[in-house]
């Protein structure tokens, strides 16, 4: 399929999205909440781009991690509107962390170094990175969004129920501002009080049950650092990657039956309709 | 599914066995946690009525919200052990009906009171004294607006337009209408909801 970034003519593969042809091809677009061990979620806004379809006259905005790419269809991404747009963007992003030196250097990238909004200070912007990587890669659904509008926020249910956290790290790992942090200490306490000792290399399935012979200290331990070396990541987004480019191939042949109902090619046509079978 | 995260993938089989390990121990962590005396045992859902709700929407997770509507309807408001026995049955993370039940303002997690007091602080109820009428209701229930009475006699709330106006100002009592209301006479009113 041939598609049009920035002017130049484009190979580009049924199933990707903009963004994936864009990064293909080189092109920089910020994509905060966009993680390639994970499905695209649309919550940062700031991977905006224009595309025009083909025959069609008006140029329109869209989310292109969201967006998947169609024959003929026209990109630009690095046009006055989206700069301008952008912007706006990161003000408001500014404007709720601004003491997040994540967020202040990517507002930096773009041009834009104040904010005209009343200011907050939360480290969190809520890309649902760590929301999505507890529910996906790791499977533990340990942490949620609750509330909504201003108050919406990263929390576990009734805000302190912790019993699924399994203690792997991986929100810590994939949150872009830090605003996620383990508590080790707590958590091993809380572990201890119930009388239980648990690695959490072998909650996530990479050790067998043994006994730690460090007395469950994990920042003692070093096969957190030997997995992360060999993985060049957590270990379990790797992981997570692996499997999700085992699982590519089989995505574009026909008449896919694994992962639920894909009958029809036009679903798979479109990511953001890709939904498990209701269990 | 709503509020919070959206598409949700099939998931891999290795991925699938270890959420069962992290059941389990989830299971056990719990279980002896209250055998240490350190946590108390959850309450019992009303399994049965939860059963009743599940089945009458053919248990399906997409209905979730459903769901979750005929829960408060019968309750009154959404316990934690009947959202705790619809997230086991359909398979649906905690997190998520966490993140519904507190994303729409409908829904309520805390217990309510026996009487619903809802007065409407709309344009119109707002210029005729609905604000007076509220500081009055407040002071005589001994509660803000959205909180519950300590022996669970009343619950109250505010809302925007009770589509009355002309009987402004106006509250609702188990959502019998009681118009014109007068600040001085609204604890009377009150009073007679025992
Ligand atoms: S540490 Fe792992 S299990 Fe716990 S909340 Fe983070 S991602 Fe989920
Ligand atoms: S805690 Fe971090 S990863 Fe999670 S939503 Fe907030 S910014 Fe994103
Ligand atoms: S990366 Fe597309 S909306 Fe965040
Ligand atoms: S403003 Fe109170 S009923 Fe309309």
């Amino acid at each position: 399929m041939r598609i049009t970034l920035n002017g130049g003519t484009r190979q580009a593969r049924e199933g990707q999205t903009v963004l994936d042809a864009a990064r293909a091809a080189g092109i920089d677009i910020p994509a905060v909440c966009a993680h390639e061990a994970l499905e695209p979620f649309g919550a940062c806004r700031l991977c905006i781009v224009e595309v025009r379809e083909r025959g069609k006259k008006r140029w329109r905005v869209v989310t292109s991690c969201l967006y998947p790419v169609k024959e003929g269809l026209e990109v630009r991404s690095d046009t006055e509107k989206i700069r301008r747009l952008r912007a706006f963007l990161l003000e408001l992003l500014l404007a709720r962390s601004p003491n997040a030196p994540y967020v202040k250097e990517l507002a930096a990238r773009y041009g834009v170094s104040k904010t005209r909004f009343s200011r907050l200070d939360d480290d969190c912007i809520l890309c649902g990175l760590c929301v999505r990587a507890c529910s996906e890669i790791v499977g533990a659904n340990a942490i949620g969004f609750s509330q909504r509008g201003i108050g919406r926020k990263v929390d576990a249910p009734y805000g302190i129920d912790h019993s699924k956290c399994i203690a792997c790290g991986v929100c810590t790992f994939v949150c872009p501002t830090g605003a996620v942090q383990m508590e080790y200490a707590r958590t091993m306490e809380l572990r201890k009080q119930g009388g239980e000792h648990l690695c959490r290399y072998t909650l996530m399935g990479f050790l067998p049950d043994a006994v730690c012979s460090l007395n469950y200290e994990c920042a003692r331990c070093e096969i957190d650092q030997k997995y992360r070396a060999e993985a060049g990541t957590h270990p379990l987004v790797a992981r997570a990657l692996a499997l999700r480019r085992e699982s590519e191939p089989r995505r574009d042949a026909p008449g896919k039956p694994a992962g639920g109902k894909s009958a029809s090619p036009a679903r798979e046509k479109t990511p953001r309709k890709r939904r498990a079978a209701p269990k | 599914m709503t509020a919070g995260i959206g598409r949700e993938r099939a998931r891999p089989a290795g991925i699938m066995s270890r959420i069962d390990t992290i059941r389990k121990i989830e299971r056990s962590l719990v279980e002896r946690r209250v055998a240490a005396g350190l946590a108390t045992p959850a309450a019992a859902p009303d399994a049965a009525a939860v059963e009743a709700i599940l089945d009458r929407h053919g248990r399906a997770s997409e209905q979730i919200i459903a769901i979750l509507q005929d829960l408060q309807e019968k309750r009154r408001y959404l316990p934690e052990p009947e959202l705790r026995y619809i997230s086991r049955e359909l398979d649906i993370p905690m997190t998520r009906i966490y993140a519904i039940a507190t994303f729409y303002k409908a829904f309520r997690l805390e217990p309510r009171g026996r009487h619903e007091v809802c007065l409407c602080m709309g344009t119109a109820c707002h210029v005729r004294g609905g604000e007076r009428v509220k500081d009055a209701i407040e002071r005589s229930l001994g509660v803000e607006a959205g909180g519950t009475t300590a022996d669970m006699r009343f619950s109250f709330e505010t809302v925007r337009c009770l589509g009355c106006c002309g009987q402004a100002p106006v509250m609702t009592i188990d959502g019998k209408i009681y118009g014109k209301l007068d600040h001085l006479a609204v604890g009377k009113v009150l009073e007679s909801h025992t």
